[in-house]
């Protein structure tokens, strides 16, 4: 055997190696799927019922892929090892963009100043079914805490309202705001109006 | 992008699909981003929720997903000390449920298109308004209808 030779089915000895793998994890991750999965996704999909689409999907793309990853495996362990080292980063750099507030109250939109005394006996939330903690803002309570104690000396805390959510369908919204140097530093919404559009 | 499950409501004795996410807004109201295990393309958000209207008032009551370490997400594990059903007072918003026949179905989000829409508005939890939408089989040709 010439070592072109050797080498090629040391190549692609290894190719059906990890392409066992990726098979084995592939059906060890659909015995996991749950039923209700399953259930959900046959009635979201109705071409899923459909026998032509079922050996198209389960069985020619499979196959098909399958034979691609022996030919290029280290592509597949490339792109494997890509995945998993920036969903981390992608996870986190979505946070980031998701805590960006952009919207800034104005001082017009704050009604009066208010205590925490106040403020925490006048939100509690009752629920007949009891499904809410007996606890300020209730199931949102730690939100409150955090902005609580972020209050500073300085700083007065707000009741606001305002008109000018950016959100589908939000007439108002009001909440409270903390105060610092005459302008509002940061606010938490507690509540909105929302107006159904009928046409 | 794969069409996506959708949330599940159960409304007046029906169980019901339901296209909005009230957890998702609790999760960006409190800063807080539980990881999931993926479940499917068709399931970005990685977990399906499970809802109940009750007494005009909007409840968590069950979620299908993993987390990372394997471990079955409950309800208790969302929110500590309530086992079988959470009061939504976080969420305001309308919840869009479709209802009747498919009539279009689009292999992208939530574009299928149904008989009709049903509307529920919902303030801090409570229900204070509902609206259906019969929509045509044209989808360029909509039809409105109050409940």
């Amino acid at each position: 055997m010439s070592n072109w030779m050797l080498l090629a089915a040391i190549y692609l000895g290894i190719g059906l190696i990890v392409c066992s793998t990726i098979l084995i994890a592939h059906l060890l991750g659909k015995r996991k799927e749950s039923s209700f999965l399953r259930d959900a996704m046959d009635a979201f999909d109705p071409r899923r019922n459909n026998f032509f689409y079922r050996v198209f999907v389960d069985y020619l793309i499979p196959g098909f892929a399958f034979f691609l990853i022996w030919l290029v495996w280290p592509f597949a362990i490339w792109l494997k090892l890509r995945e998993t080292f920036t969903k981390k980063s992608e996870i986190s750099e979505a946070r980031k963009r998701s805590e960006i507030k952009e919207f800034t109250l104005t001082n017009d939109e704050l009604l009066r100043e208010v205590s925490i005394e106040e403020v925490e006996r006048t939100n509690f939330i009752h629920d007949p079914l009891e499904a809410v903690p007996n606890l300020p803002f209730g199931h949102c309570n730690a939100r409150w805490v955090a902005l609580r104690d972020s209050l500073e000396p300085n700083e007065t805390l707000w009741e606001f309202e305002s008109n000018r959510s950016v959100l589908a369908g939000v007439e108002l919204m009001w909440g409270y705001a903390v105060k610092v140097d005459e302008r509002v530093d940061r606010f938490m919404t507690t509540g909105w109006k929302i107006k159904l559009s009928k046409s | 992008m794969t069409a996506q499950f959708t949330e599940v409501l159960h409304y007046k004795g029906e169980q019901l699909s339901l296209r909005t996410h009230p957890l998702s807004d609790y999760f960006g109201q409190m800063g807080v981003f539980p990881e999931f295990q993926d479940k499917s393309t068709a399931c970005w958000r990685r977990y399906v929720g499970h809802w109940e209207i009750l007494l005009d008032r909007l409840y968590f009551v069950d979620i299908s997903a993993t987390y990372l370490d394997g471990r079955e997400v409950t309800v208790e594990s969302l929110f500590p000390g309530f086992q079988d059903r959470v009061f939504a007072h976080w969420y305001s918003g309308v919840l869009t449920i479709p209802q009747g026949k498919m009539t279009k179905y689009v292999h992208m989000g939530y574009l299928s298109s149904y008989e009709r829409d049903l509307f529920i508005a919902v303030e801090n939890g409570v229900v204070v308004d509902t609206h259906t939408r019969i929509n045509s089989i044209d989808s360029e040709k909509q039809g409105g209808s109050h409940e």
